[in-house]
């Protein structure tokens, strides 16, 4: 009695793990090979063309291109796809080029003659973003304390490039609070300009991977981003670099966090969904900063804000300081230069960008995240 | 008549000598936020730069700890240029005038038994926190402290030693001119701040001593100069006291 009743589901059953093997139906399936040479690129665990067994799905950044083919000998095999707003397919026969356009899914369906019966096969696209990542990181080269203050007092610059500078910095600013060696607004400018340019970051490479992420002392922001075909984000981390210690203490303050650093938010008439990365030196250095200038503006906030529309193209924007690079897939793409130092640190407080006033921004009021050509 | 015009100088004198009243809320509520700060904080630095502001500003309550960890610091100073001592090991058995020496064995001993010169070296966070310890203390020491900046003036870590030099600055101890002359002549990775000092001091001789330290750098003496004078020759100088 059991038995007959539980017999024809373990048939049904059995006849459809059969035919997702292809042992009923033939063996009719698509296979995708990338010919995109950002594919694979260093950013590692790279969906842009992840082809998942069953039901097989394909990741298509947008603007890459993939090949794909049918692998059974047919002759004449006919493609198509369901939604031409996400991707197109170039070329015919049994291998042919897909070509991500917007971000989207759709669906490439194959369809052969063979021994007088049409045999089709499926292949699920989703076209996602490509991965955006913006490092900001502080350019010493640019920041020159005696051209910024030429006239400041000569017994700050011997102390600070001298062998007491910690003496100055950590026990009589820092612990003491005592803001020795400082009488002029030059002083305060050098000394401000000084503990900036000895908290630079080496200039970040071409190309970057996952690890470099974890190299807190090699930029100021990490801002990395990447929209999925349905708006949920794949990949998403807004990360505060560390800032080496000034007169060669051997010690790292990390940055203080704004409370609204990696937000993901859309802007107000939901064409563009942003990700913000925003933080500025940490609570040490604010005590410096406040012992050496107390009536001059707070820590000023650095931020940079990644924006991806429904298409899967995407802009950016950044405070002028300090500099940015941006990478696509892992590969520069993009970069602005931190503007003028005096400028950042008279700003203070009024650099933070705000979640309202982000939300307001419309496409036009941001640039384009990639300025260079993809090599 | 003259007793009432006595009088009026005798108020006269007394309202400038005392703090007045607005100052006096200020001090209260500086003292009031500093026991705060310092309850609230683990790290011995704070609490040691906390009890010196307290001390500054005419609260004693850390007095005595503050001169405790100044005595430690000189202490450790002078263990320091006392480091070097000799270990005696042996004889480990009876020696037998036949026997084949073994080899490092001195003369006319037992080579059985030996002695070893030992340097020792302090630990370098204790040479940190002996530098915070004097500065505290010397941040707001009394005229009547001063027998232990001297002290601390003949450390054998220059940074405590400039400390207690910029003590005796901020004292106006003109008499130590020479010490801390001697002092820089021993430290010369501390020199700039028995430089300062020295001009802190405000005195002739003291710049002039300064001066010839600095080889002559007539530039960063002046520069000195207008820094000390900003800092009411006060080395410790602290905008409204915090």
């Amino acid at each position: 009695m059991r038995l007959r009743t539980w017999c024809p589901v373990v048939i049904v059953f059995l006849f459809n793990v059969l035919a997702a093997e292809g042992a009923v139906f033939g063996r009719l399936h698509i296979v995708a090979a990338s010919t995109d040479p950002g594919h694979g690129g260093s950013l590692t665990d790279d969906k842009s063309c992840r082809l998942e067994p069953s039901p097989q799905v394909m990741y298509l950044k947008v603007g890459h291109v993939h090949e794909i083919s049918v692998e059974s000998s047919v002759d004449a095999p006919q493609w198509y796809i369901t939604n031409k707003n996400v991707a197109t397919i170039e070329g015919t026969g049994r291998t042919v080029h897909i070509v991500g356009i917007a971000r989207g899914q759709a669906e490439v369906v194959v369809s052969v003659l063979r021994e007088g019966r049409v045999e089709r096969a499926t292949l699920s696209i989703r076209g996602v973003s490509s991965r955006y990542t913006v490092v900001g990181w502080l350019d010493g080269s640019e920041i020159r304390p005696q051209t910024v203050a030429p006239s400041a007092s000569r017994a700050l610059k011997d102390d600070l490039n001298g062998p007491l500078c910690s003496w100055l910095v950590v026990v009589r600013w820092l612990a003491w609070g005592s803001p020795t060696d400082i009488v002029t607004d030059a002083d305060r400018l050098y000394a401000k300009a000084f503990l900036l340019s000895s908290a630079s970051n080496p200039e970040p490479p071409p190309e970057i991977d996952d690890g470099y992420s974890s190299q807190v002392k090699q930029y100021k922001l990490y801002n990395d981003y990447q929209v999925d075909a349905d708006d949920s984000v794949i990949h998403q981390s807004a990360l505060m670099g560390e800032t080496p210690s000034p007169c060669r203490i051997p010690k790292s303050a990390s940055g203080d966090r704004h409370p609204n650093n990696d937000s993901v938010f859309w802007n107000e008439n939901q064409t563009m969904l942003m990700h913000l990365n925003e933080a500025r030196i940490g609570r040490e250095a604010q005590r410096i900063l406040r012992v050496i200038d107390p009536r001059g503006p707070s820590a000023g906030w650095i931020w940079s804000l990644v924006a991806v529309d429904k298409k899967g193209t995407a802009k950016a924007r950044s405070a002028g300081f300090p500099s940015f690079r941006v990478y696509r897939d892992g590969v520069v793409c993009g970069e602005w230069k931190q503007e003028d130092l005096a400028r950042f640190l008279k700003a203070g407080e009024s650099s933070e960008v705000k979640l309202g006033e982000a939300r307001r921004l419309k496409p036009e009021d941001l640039e384009e995240a990639c300025t260079y050509q993809l090599r | 008549m003259y007793l009432s015009v006595a009088l009026v100088l005798a108020l006269a004198s007394f309202s400038i000598d005392t703090p007045s009243q607005p100052d006096e809320a200020i001090r209260r509520d500086l003292i009031l936020q500093f026991h705060r700060e310092y309850a609230a904080t683990k790290s011995p630095i704070d609490r040691l730069m906390i009890a010196s502001k307290l001390a500054r500003i005419g609260d004693l309550t850390y007095r005595r700890w503050l001169r405790k960890e100044a005595e430690k610091a000189v202490r450790n100073g002078r263990e320091q240029q006392r480091s070097r001592f000799r270990i005696h090991f042996g004889p480990w058995k009876s020696y037998d005038p036949n026997e084949i020496a073994p080899t490092g064995s001195s003369t006319g001993r037992s080579p059985y038994e030996e002695t070893i010169d030992v340097t020792a070296e302090r630990k370098p966070s204790e040479n940190e926190t002996d530098v915070w310890r004097m500065f505290a203390f010397a941040a707001s020491a009394t005229p009547q402290e001063k027998r232990l900046l001297l002290r601390g003036l003949e450390s054998a870590n220059g940074l405590v030693s400039g400390s207690a030099a910029l003590g005796l600055a901020r004292l106006g101890e003109v008499k130590s001119i020479r010490d801390i002359k001697a002092a820089a002549q021993r430290h010369e990775e501390a020199r700039p701040i028995f430089i300062e000092a020295l001009v802190y001091l405000h005195d002739d001789f003291g710049t002039q001593t300064a001066l010839e330290l600095s080889g002559g750098d007539d530039s960063l003496i002046k520069s000195l100069q207008v820094i000390a004078e900003s800092n009411h020759f006060d080395p410790f100088y602290l905008p409204n006291n915090h």
